[in-house]
């Protein structure tokens, strides 16, 4: 197991050819996988079990609770350390409150806590400790509070019914699968995800208790069951959640089978329907508003560019007259247009094809389109708010981009004119400088 | 498309053992170049070294591995002391910013570092995609990670980042049997064999230009000397002196004045380790000088830290002809005795 771990280590350098290229990869790990854990498998260690605590006498924790907790306390930290906690209080305790109408009264001694991790993937997650983190993209890509309902309660029964406890038991057997999903995982943009995978993977039982659960309690809350049962619909339809392995709601089929289950449960007459149940929709249009563009941000800070413009698209129709939305597109395409090569990673990753010279010399061609594009977007970003300093910025690195000095110079220095809070005025500056030497 | 992946798997094995494995190959490096390094370097005097990443693990036969923070911690501030030291021996002057404790304080900049890092994390898989390469191609390096790095620039009032990764495992008993098992089956498909080390990992060190995110230079080594500030010196070694600052003659010059010769380097004048004396004088390129001191440092130095460094030190400069003629026999050796050959037949073929 070692050498899959130095792989962790090192597969930027010599498996992946890039860290969203991890379909490729998916062969090369099953081949070491088999090259070294051939022998692993065969003659496993019997497994070190919680001993049967009779009678009166206290149960302490067993050593893999003990670890299992300490594991989480550390990567909680480190979430927070990585500055990945979006601290909009507003947002934050609205997350907590709709938690604290799906959590169960009694937890015992475990504390639960809500938090809003700054990140543009659909995903959720929670530690045995009780920490329960939802992603800004989950939040922005669900329809209602009925629906986030569902998600807090489904991650809140993983925590309570110790699943993380239960499937580490397992996993422990099943060495091979583990490894390959770290595998798969690291790498990965997400700076949590290698933490999640290890202290966070369920099985699918675990998965469809966890389901039941949180649907009974969002139903019990009030919340109305259609609303939570489109949950699904909405994953189905989100790209990125298909792309991303280890999300809860990365496969369509099992998505599917997931929705019928709980509608059966309704059918059966299992969920109790509460007369004026909810769906929440207009407290959660409000905190949504807010966060469509943070999301959209994120998305493009991450070199999502194809999710940029989807975010862009899907918020353009609630909002047509957003001058920033277009700024947005615009800078999406032209990033497509100028990082082909990242472009090309993206695709590779949203779609599972090869990353390879095809894909990018496809991109490459799209290069002057791309730049068209988004000059459109840019100069309607500026018809709406004339104001807009960084589609000036955009529109003068796409003349830089296309070997026309004078407009690049006049646009760049109109952007850095606008004033301090440019955050990359030394980028310019220098760029600027380079234009003017070549001349 | 197996045979393609198996090629890339060993040849992440070859890198792994190259740092030690003398095998005398100096036409492949693991240097990374900018087309246009001698320029942009020339503009380059102050370098901020970002907090380093450091991730260490004990690995155990049920694939439960764990995390080893204070060692990670300890290694972090090791490193943290020492590549900025190698980067001053260097010719570069260091930015008197205190990144870490900013960092701390304000949780933006964290999420602004971790883009950075991950930024890179792209970036050096373009640059190492390739593994090893040859010499004449090292320097076509064209990769950039965006003006995002330009916050800390500012920050830091300097030319250029320094990133710094670190990656490093232990193994329990149980693993190290089974892997010799599984490496035999390894031996089996590809005819050779390799004793997995007990101990070791990767160091990777990025300059990166603070205007534009292009990435300068990049190196990286294996190492099986954990925690030592060895390892810096190791990954740094290829890295050309800053020539904006002070030119080399007036460097060596002004040290060689300091200390003529091995003999008048006397712990006792300078309140240092033979070692310390000697590190200054090896990263002054005033080989001969070094030599002297670190072979006494390997006599007379109490701290055994302080002996296995220049032990280490005495390795490299045989392994690279420093001052000496070349002579890996010697070389290897040197290595063994400053600990890194722990597992001494770690890199022989098996025929």
């Amino acid at each position: 197991m070692g050498d899959v771990w130095i792989f962790k280590g090192y597969m930027q350098y010599f498996v992946m050819d890039g860290y969203l290229n991890r379909f490729k990869s998916n062969r090369l790990a099953l081949i070491a996988a088999v090259l070294f854990f051939v022998v692993n498998i065969v003659g496993c260690t019997p497994q070190a079990t919680r001993p049967d605590s009779s009678g009166d006498m206290p149960q302490l924790p067993s050593e893999d609770e003990v670890k299992l907790i300490s594991e989480s306390e550390r990567a909680s930290a480190e979430i927070k350390r990585k500055g990945l906690l979006f601290n909009d209080s507003d947002l934050v305790s609205y997350v907590r409150q709709v938690g604290a109408r799906v959590a169960p009264n009694e937890t015992g001694n475990l504390k639960l806590q809500f938090f809003v991790i700054r990140d543009p993937m659909v995903n959720a997650f929670a530690f045995p400790s009780g920490h329960i983190y939802v992603t800004i993209g989950l939040l922005a890509r669900l329809q209602n509070e009925a629906q986030l309902a569902f998600i807090l309660g489904h991650e809140v029964a993983h925590v309570v019914r110790q699943h993380s406890l239960e499937a580490r038991q397992n996993r422990k057997i099943q060495v091979v699968a583990a490894h390959v999903v770290d595998l798969l995982l690291f790498g990965t943009s997400l700076a949590y995800l290698p933490f999640s995978a290890s202290i966070s993977s369920y099985s699918r039982s675990q998965e469809d208790e966890a389901d039941e659960v949180g649907f009974a309690a969002a139903a019990k809350a009030g919340y109305e069951v259609t609303a939570v049962l489109q949950t699904f619909d909405v994953m189905n339809e989100t790209k990125d959640v298909n792309a991303l392995r280890g999300s809860i709601f990365a496969d369509h089929p099992t998505n599917d089978s997931r929705q019928r289950n709980m509608r059966e449960l309704v059918e059966d007459k299992e969920i109790v329907l509460k007369a004026d149940a909810e769906t929440g929709e207009d407290r959660y249009s409000q905190i949504k508003t807010g966060l469509t563009q943070k999301n959209i941000e994120l998305k493009l800070r991450e070199r999502q560019y194809e999710l940029t413009i989807d975010a862009a698209d899907l918020a353009l129709s609630h909002y047509p007259e957003d001058s920033a939305l277009y700024y947005y597109r615009g800078e999406a395409r032209r990033l497509m247009g100028a990082d082909p090569k990242g472009a090309a990673r993206e695709h590779s990753w949203l779609y599972g094809k090869s990353f390879d010279d095809e894909l990018i010399s496809e991109f490459e061609t799209k290069r002057s389109t791309n730049f068209a594009d988004a000059t459109e977007d840019f100069n309607k970003a500026l018809s709406l708010d004339p104001k807009f300093a960084l589609a000036h910025r955009g529109l003068g690195l796409i003349a830089h981009a296309q070997d026309n000095p004078g407009d690049a110079i006049t646009l760049l220095e109109t952007y850095l004119a606008t004033g301090n809070s440019i955050r990359d005025g030394r980028y310019i500056r220098s760029l600027l400088k380079g234009i003017q030497n070549d001349k | 498309m197996t045979n393609r992946l198996l090629s890339k798997f060993i040849r992440y094995v070859l890198l792994f053992v190259i740092g030690v494995a003398l095998t005398g190959c100096g036409t492949y490096t693991s240097i990374r170049k900018h087309p246009d390094f001698a320029n942009k370097s020339r503009v380059i005097n102050t370098v901020a070294v970002l907090p380093p990443v450091v991730e260490y693990v004990h690995l155990v036969f049920d694939g439960d591995n764990e995390r080893m923070a204070s060692k990670e911690a300890s290694i972090a501030s090791t490193l943290q002391e020492a590549i900025p030291s190698s980067f001053k021996a260097y010719g570069y002057k260091i930015s008197k910013t205190n990144l870490n404790e900013k960092i701390t304080n304000d949780p933006d900049l964290g999420y602004e570092l971790e883009q950075i890092r991950k930024a890179y994390v792209t970036a050096s898989s373009e640059l190492y995609g390739k593994g090893m390469v040859d010499e004449k191609e090292s320097a076509g390096f064209k990769v950039a990670i965006g003006p995002i790095v330009n916050q800390f620039a500012d920050l830091a009032d300097a030319d250029a980042l320094v990133m710094v990764r670190y990656y490093g495992f232990t193994k329990s008993d149980g693993l190290m049997t089974k892997q010799v098992i599984g490496n035999v089956l390894f031996a089996g498909l590809t005819g050779t064999y390799y004793q997995p080390a007990r101990r070791g990992g990767a160091i990777e060190v990025a300059l990166i230009d603070g205007n534009n995110g292009d990435v300068l230079w990049s190196n990286v080594t294996s190492v099986a000397f954990d925690g030592s500030s060895a390892i810096a010196s190791r990954v740094l070694i290829p890295l050309p002196r800053n020539q904006t600052n002070e030119s080399l003659d007036t460097h060596e010059k002004r040290v060689d004045l300091k200390v003529k010769d091995c003999e008048k380097a006397l712990p006792e004048n300078f309140n240092q380790t033979y070692y310390r004396v000697g590190k200054t004088l090896y990263d002054a390129r005033a080989f001969a000088s070094a030599k002297c001191c670190f072979e006494k440092s390997t006599e007379l130095d109490e701290d055994a830290a302080d002996k296995h460094d220049a032990y280490f030190h005495l390795g490299m400069m045989y392994e690279l002809g420093q001052g000496i003629k070349s002579d890996n026999e010697a070389a290897k050796q040197l290595y063994a005795k400053a600990g890194l050959l722990e597992e001494q037949n770690s890199h022989e073929k098996i025929d």
